[in-house]
């Protein structure tokens, strides 16, 4: 399109002119007429005694014409920047739990010039390769996947058997502070006696067996029991809330939308728990339905007394130390006691018999 | 449908100061006063003051100014 002004007499006349030679005006603003490109030599043909003057292109035509060198320049930088920015690494995703091989994977990786705003590589093969090569011991399987500017590093550590494991040389140490009550071992040299305090890695049965001034490394088996002293804070408040589950329930169909739930149908109970009894998740979308089996339950409110406060803390300290079938609290006594206005609580001094088996293992 | 997207009879669509004009055959005269259009071997007159024709393609056109009178 362009915008071309008439100059001459009796306008009118010239736009008849170019009506009857099937000319085009797309718009007409006192003698300035807005018609296709195409149209102009048709329309310098017919001017005669007027004059033509090209006031503007429109279109896509105005636009080359506005773009100027800075423009140009600035256009070729920014895409020169997008390229090289497109073949970076700018994320490096270790997939693993293990710290230690994450550790030794970062370092492996830097070695080879994999890192933060380096450029991304054609031969992470190799690389992987040498990687397992040079730490057999540790890592079993390894890729290394580049998804747009993010290499993802996924490793396989190599497990190492537990019988394996087991037949190595070992001593047996403590694993806490506590005084010795009980060794219980089929294998190793027993060194320290009952009833005295060790420390935390003292060696309580020895791997090394000295015989005929020869020394034999065995893998000590065997638990070593000790008494361990605790000292646990615990307060309660005088108010408590007492659930007691009904046989009332109901089935309810939730969707849940990232961290939103609605249920369709049907109300929560004012308390309840849910059980969840199947589920279908979209692999797409952030959505999860789900058929939960919902129980009613009803909340009492209840103000203890100080002796019923105090009792329920000493349950909830003694809660607090775990304990497995051979092991026991020997004594308890009550060090401290604060009352408040909400609440009260307690310092209680426990001695538990206890298993403090630990091995180290011998080189 | 295909009448309605190729529509091919003449039609005027009057509003205050325009009168828009489909379907015409050429135009006659253009003037401040007056414009004269063929359609179907018939003419239009528009008569006014300070006519003007604001658009004029293939098949329609598009008239303003102070119409006074319209003669089919």
């Amino acid at each position: 399109m362009i915008k071309i002004k008439i100059i001459g007499p009796r306008f009118n006349r010239f736009l008849k002119r170019l009506n009857d030679n099937n000319i085009n005006v797309y718009k007409i603003n006192n003698n300035i007429i807005t018609v296709n490109e195409n149209d102009l030599d048709k329309i310098n043909n017919l001017k005669t005694i007027y004059d033509i003057e090209i006031i503007e292109y429109a279109g896509i035509k105005k636009i080359i014409k506005n773009i100027n060198s800075i423009f140009v320049l600035s256009l070729i930088i920014s895409i020169i920047f997008l390229y090289i920015n497109s073949k970076m690494i700018l994320n490096i995703n270790i997939i693993t739990d293990d710290y230690g091989i994450k550790k030794l994977l970062n370092r492996e990786l830097k070695a080879n010039n994999i890192k933060k705003y380096s450029f991304i590589k054609d031969n992470y093969d190799q690389i992987e390769k040498k990687i397992i090569n040079n730490n057999k011991k540790k890592i079993e399987w390894l890729e290394i996947e580049n998804t747009g500017t993010t290499i993802n590093v996924k490793v396989q550590t190599r497990i190492i058997n537990n019988l394996e494991k087991q037949k190595k040389p070992r001593n047996i140490i403590a694993k806490k502070n506590a005084i010795l009550k009980n060794v219980e071992i089929k294998s190793g040299d027993i060194i320290r006696e009952n009833n005295v305090y060790v420390k935390k890695g003292d060696v309580i049965v020895s791997g090394i067996i000295s015989f005929n001034n020869i020394n034999e490394l065995v893998a000590c088996e065997g638990n070593i029991y000790g008494e361990v002293w605790y000292k646990i804070k615990t307060s309660i408040p005088y108010l408590i809330k007492e659930e007691k589950t009904t046989n009332q329930k109901q089935k309810i169909i939730q969707l849940t939308f990232l961290n939103n739930k609605i249920n369709l149908f049907k109300r929560n109970y004012n308390n309840y728990k849910n059980k969840e009894l199947y589920s279908f998740k979209s692999s797409l979308f952030p959505l999860k339905l789900s058929l939960i089996e919902q129980t009613n339950v009803i909340t009492n409110e209840r103000i203890l007394t100080l002796e019923e406060a105090l009792e329920l803390a000493k349950k909830k300290s003694r809660d607090k130390i775990k304990l497995n079938e051979k092991e026991y609290i020997i004594s308890e006594k009550q060090l401290k006691e604060s009352i408040f206005n909400s609440k009260i609580e307690i310092e209680m001094f426990y001695s538990v018999y206890e298993d403090i088996t630990e091995y180290e293992y011998l080189e | 449908m295909k009448n309605q997207i190729f529509e091919t009879k003449f039609k005027i669509n009057i509003t205050e100061s325009n009168i828009n004009i489909v379907n015409y055959n050429k135009i006659i005269e253009i003037n401040d006063s007056n414009i004269i259009i063929e359609y179907n071997n018939k003419l239009l007159k528009i008569y006014g003051n300070n006519l003007t024709i604001k658009k004029m393609i293939d098949d329609e056109i598009l008239i303003q100014g102070d119409i006074t009178s319209i003669n089919l």
